[in-house]
């Protein structure tokens, strides 16, 4: 009888739902998108209160380096040549990119301050997430539906890996724009480190 | 006279596309964002682009935005729902009533209640917009886009799109409406151009600047605002490119 019961006790336990800290690998869907509410409100905070140019970069930079893999950003948007370049190399590429993406993203998310974020589902497959969102602006412009791609971490936490704002991926654009680059200079990194130096410097003698 | 060179320009224009598109075949495989292979050429006409765009399109543009802002957006709405038929009728190529039964709804109610498409009462009524064109219907067919091609005023147009654009034109009630077929089309193209020229004039220009490859970031803005819009905006995971291997790279 004793058998019996224990037998039971064990089928049961194995056909019951377990709870999602405990499956192996398997994300969160809540917790993902309590992460890109509080991403969402962050950024936000930065865009409305910050009124300079350096201040709103700083800040955006903080919460890049916090919330976003920029090691896993940087490799995915050498492409194919992130497998052929030196470390030193790559070290510098990590710093111009972490710069670059500020400057580029900090000024094309200017307009966006006046916003509210609805964060809707979410999707996950394997250590990715997708958090589907929607931006609806308190001037009456159409709304704008923007997807969060994240990625969980070794140790259970989130980061920031793409944002999809009008069905474009950013860091895939950046990637095919470095490709480019890459592939019309022979695949020669300092020229597109270059070019990157090119944009800083550029950027901070217009602002 | 002058009827019978535009229909014989526009099947000539069809009659290219399709032979594009029939060449396209062997292309089918999985998208490579860096295939362009008339790259040159390409970069030769969006340079002739960007001049139009400096020295025409965002003079015009500028002029238009002192024209109040309610004004604009009413003059959308009517550029909106003077496509909505091409729309239907790319829903119902596509098999989608529900999104053909919201297109229906939406062109009735903000042609009656909207004042000829003015005001866009039905997106307050829940109907929300969105735009089908040919060049998507095929796509959904499974027919490739074809090597990229860009073309000044027209943007990137590869031959399906090209195609498909010429096809949306038969279907466009403003096409057959006076003597010449080509004048309602072309007019409602470049108020189209320059309404939205103006209407992303911040977000255009702050692209350009940023942009270390301009060229390359509109041909991947392009290439994947495209597959959104085919896919009707919806985001599936099974899509996106594997990344699993980026963090094996982590060391040196």
């Amino acid at each position: 009888m004793r058998t019996i019961l224990i037998s039971f006790a064990v089928f049961t336990l194995m056909w019951m739902p377990m709870p999602a800290s405990a499956q192996a690998n398997e994300p969160d869907l809540a917790k993902a998108q309590s992460f890109v509410v509080a991403l969402a409100d962050e950024a936000i905070i930065i865009l409305s209160s910050e009124t300079t140019r350096a201040g709103r970069e700083a800040s955006f930079s903080k919460l890049l380096n916090e919330k976003a893999n920029m090691r896993r950003i940087a490799r995915f948007t050498l492409g194919q040549f992130g497998r052929k370049i030196s470390k030193p190399d790559f070290e510098t590429y990590q710093a111009l990119l972490n710069t670059f993406i500020v400057k580029v993203y900090a000024n094309r998310l200017g307009e966006y301050s006046d916003e509210k974020v609805i964060v809707g589902k979410a999707q996950a497959k394997k250590k990715n997430v997708i958090v589907e969102s929607r931006i609806e602006f308190v001037n009456g412009r159409d709304p704008i539906d923007i997807d969060w791609w994240l990625r969980l971490e070794k140790d259970g936490s989130f980061t920031l890996f793409d944002v999809r704002v009008l069905g474009v991926w950013m860091a895939q654009e950046q990637r095919d724009s470095f490709a480019s680059v890459l592939k019309n200079n022979r695949g020669d990194i300092n020229a597109l480190l270059n070019h990157l130096r090119s944009k800083i410097s550029s950027d901070a003698e217009n602002g | 006279m002058m009827k019978s060179i535009q229909n014989l320009l526009l099947a000539s224009l069809i009659a290219t596309s399709l032979a594009a598109c029939a060449g396209s075949g062997a292309l089918e495989a999985a998208p490579n964002s860096d295939r362009d292979p008339y790259e040159n050429f390409n970069r030769k006409m969006f340079a002739v682009e960007q001049t139009l765009d400096a020295y025409v399109l965002k003079p015009v543009a500028k002029g238009y935005l002192y024209v109040p802002q309610p004004v604009r957006r009413s003059f959308r709405n009517f550029l909106n729902n003077l496509i909505s038929p091409v729309t239907l009728a790319n829903d119902l190529f596509q098999g989608e009533m529900q999104r053909a039964s919201t297109t229906a709804l939406r062109l009735g109610i903000n042609t009656v209640i909207g004042i000829g498409g003015l005001f866009d009462p039905a997106t307050r009524l829940g109907l929300e917009r969105h735009e089908e064109d040919f060049g998507q219907t095929l796509a959904t067919y499974g027919v490739a886009p074809g090597p990229y091609l860009y073309i000044p005023m027209l943007g990137p147009s590869p031959p399906r799109d090209l195609f498909g654009w010429g096809v949306d034109w038969l279907f466009d009630p403003v096409t057959y409406v006076g003597d010449e077929s080509l004048t309602g089309p072309i007019l409602r193209y470049t108020l189209d151009g320059v309404d939205a020229r103006a209407t992303n004039m911040g977000i255009i220009d702050e692209i350009e600047r940023s942009s270390i490859d301009f060229y390359a970031t509109v041909r991947s803005l392009y290439r994947q605002n495209r597959e959104s819009e085919i896919n009707n905006g919806v985001t599936n995971i099974d899509d996106l490119p594997d990344i699993d291997d980026l963090d094996d790279l982590d060391d040196f």
